[in-house]
């Protein structure tokens, strides 16, 4: 979509506002929060298994498929048709699910079980009121 | 040289990228109206579920092959599409969008041409989460040949580099009514004069296939042979008509309801009609009874409007009177529809010495432009006209429809963590 920068001036004969030269167009979340709008998704979470990595219960979380994902990054991925958030890790050439909360235990995905990366996560939505 | 890429089992691919479960599994979605079968994941095509079977037919075999049945969320699939189209865009910026699931990429330029194929489909995939294929050759119709191909490869890529080889050794297995633009009814007549294959119909005479089939049919020969007549079309033409058609959820019988449904048609098609800045020169007005009972009734009527028009309540009131016209009390109604053919250019209307419509053309241009910027705003509906109805009980059924995972905060993808 084509944003058209919507001024709310009016022409007078007097003086010009100094302001006229600095219209620019309001802060616009979207293109903050988002890099790739065709790859991006946002998911809501429940529980708590990632709250020491800012992902609190009920938050919405921003989800760029197009980023390249990179260890220790935070990513939905999907194990034996599951979904599930956590920190992806590789080690001694193993894949290790972390979440970011001690109650938790690491997941070792072993090559056998069907397992993909979905998305990696960029931003988390709390609300904090 | 043009690709042609289609997206795999579209409307499946778009649920299952929502729910991973689906993978591998045998999966099917339903019209409106969960009525019939309108798409097939590979694994249902391979249990010999037939494309557009009407769902009580298919009942047993669904079940007892455990097969997933979905409403149809055209919301999602519309909102996927998108995000197909802009990543195609992003590889490639000469590109016509061909349908929901379906764009022209125009290749020239680029060298290696197998490899661009298979980086744009990982980016697809990717991206998205939809898998497509690539078909790849110097024509547009070639291309289409070459995409049903990939469809069946391993690589989902199919680069038609060496033209005489695939006139040789491919074209003659291809049957003529699989050819891009030959409808069933020419592939018939085709036939009929010994044109079996696309190779029989790319070495057609020329003159001959020009009397046949126009200017149309000579142009699909050609393209068959190699040389382009088809370009990539950056504007997609105005489609010549707009068809706007649906099951009611249930049988209804009342002559006011059927009025309710198809003044909703109207409205929608109209906001289609508007969009493209076109205007309406006739409308067509169909109902039906269902096809499954004996006594059944099917009647329709077309109207020619004086003057040309994109004003919806006067498309409401003449498609109102011929309701009326066709409608006999007795029978339970399962359908209704609206087609708006005769489509000029807004710019281009003519107008007639004594205009019949009932305000000035200002009022109404303004009217349906706060109408139609409301509804994009607030959502479909939001503003409708009395006439809709304001109960609809003749709503579509859509019992086993997936979220609205794109296009609303309340139905979110969920996960737990």
């Amino acid at each position: 979509m084509t944003k058209i920068p919507f001024f709310i001036t009016s022409a007078s004969a007097g003086f010009p506002s100094p302001a006229q030269d600095f219209a620019e167009s309001p802060l616009d979340l979207n293109r903050y929060l988002i890099q790739h709008p065709a790859a991006t998704f946002l998911i809501r979470v429940t529980g708590d298994s990632m709250v020491d990595a800012g992902i609190h219960d009920g938050d919405i979380l921003v989800v760029d498929r197009a980023h390249i994902v990179t260890n220790n990054c935070v990513v939905v991925a999907v194990l034996d048709g599951e979904f599930t958030i956590k920190r992806y890790c590789q080690e001694n050439g193993k894949i290790i699910l972390k979440p970011a909360n001690k109650n938790y235990q690491d997941i070792e995905v072993a090559p056998d079980r069907d397992f993909e990366i979905w998305g990696m996560v960029t931003y988390a939505l709390h609300k904090v009121l | 040289m043009f690709a042609l890429v289609d997206c795999n089992n579209f409307f499946v691919s778009c649920e299952r990228i929502f729910n991973p479960r689906l993978k591998n599994r045998p999966v099917v979605v339903l019209s409106n109206n969960d009525g019939c079968i309108i798409a097939r994941s590979a694994e249902a095509k391979k249990l010999g579920i037939p494309m557009g079977a009407p769902l009580h037919q298919y009942k047993a075999l669904l079940e007892h092959h455990n097969v997933t049945v979905l409403s149809a969320n055209f919301g999602l699939y519309g909102d996927i599409s998108g995000r197909v189209m802009e990543t195609l865009a992003h590889c490639i910026e000469d590109l016509e969008i061909y349908s929901i699931d379906e764009a022209f990429l125009n290749f020239a330029g680029h060298t290696d041409l197998h490899e661009l194929s298979v980086s744009i489909r990982e980016k697809v995939l990717r991206w998205v989460g939809v898998p497509v294929s690539v078909g790849v050759a110097p024509t547009k119709t070639l291309a289409k040949l070459a995409n049903s191909i990939a469809k069946k490869s391993q690589t989902g890529v199919c680069v038609i580099d060496n033209l005489e080889e695939f006139h040789k050794t491919s074209m003659p297995t291809i049957p003529v009514q699989d050819v891009w633009g030959i409808g069933s009814r020419s592939a018939k007549m085709l036939r009929g004069y010994g044109i079996w294959t696309a190779a029989d119909l790319m070495c057609a005479d020329d003159r001959w296939l020009r009397k046949k089939l126009t200017i149309k049919g000579l142009q699909t020969a050609w393209e068959l042979r190699g040389v382009a007549c088809l370009k990539i079309e950056e504007v997609q033409e105005s489609s010549k008509s707009i068809i706007c058609s649906r099951s009611f959820g249930q049988r209804i019988t009342s002559l006011a309801h059927i009025k309710e449904a198809v003044a909703e048609y109207v409205t929608r098609a109209a906001g289609r009609l508007r969009a493209q800045k076109m205007s309406v020169g006739s409308i067509v007005v169909y109902i039906t009874t269902s096809k499954f009972i004996q006594e059944r009734y099917a009647q329709s009527i077309t109207i020619t409007l004086p003057v040309a028009t994109d004003y919806t309540p006067y498309l409401i009131q003449h498609a109102l009177a011929a309701v009326q016209k066709i409608y006999v009390q007795g029978y339970e109604y399962k359908k209704a529809g609206v087609m708006l053919m005769g489509l000029t250019p807004k710019a281009e209307k003519q107008y007639t010495l004594f205009s019949s419509l009932p305000v000035t053309e200002q009022v109404s241009d303004d009217l349906m432009k706060t109408v139609d910027a409301i509804n994009r705003k607030w959502g479909q509906s939001m503003v409708h006209f009395a006439a809709t109805g304001i109960e609809k009980n003749w709503k579509v059924k859509s019992e086993r429809k997936s979220p609205a995972y794109t296009t609303c905060w309340d139905e979110l993808l969920s996960i737990k963590i």
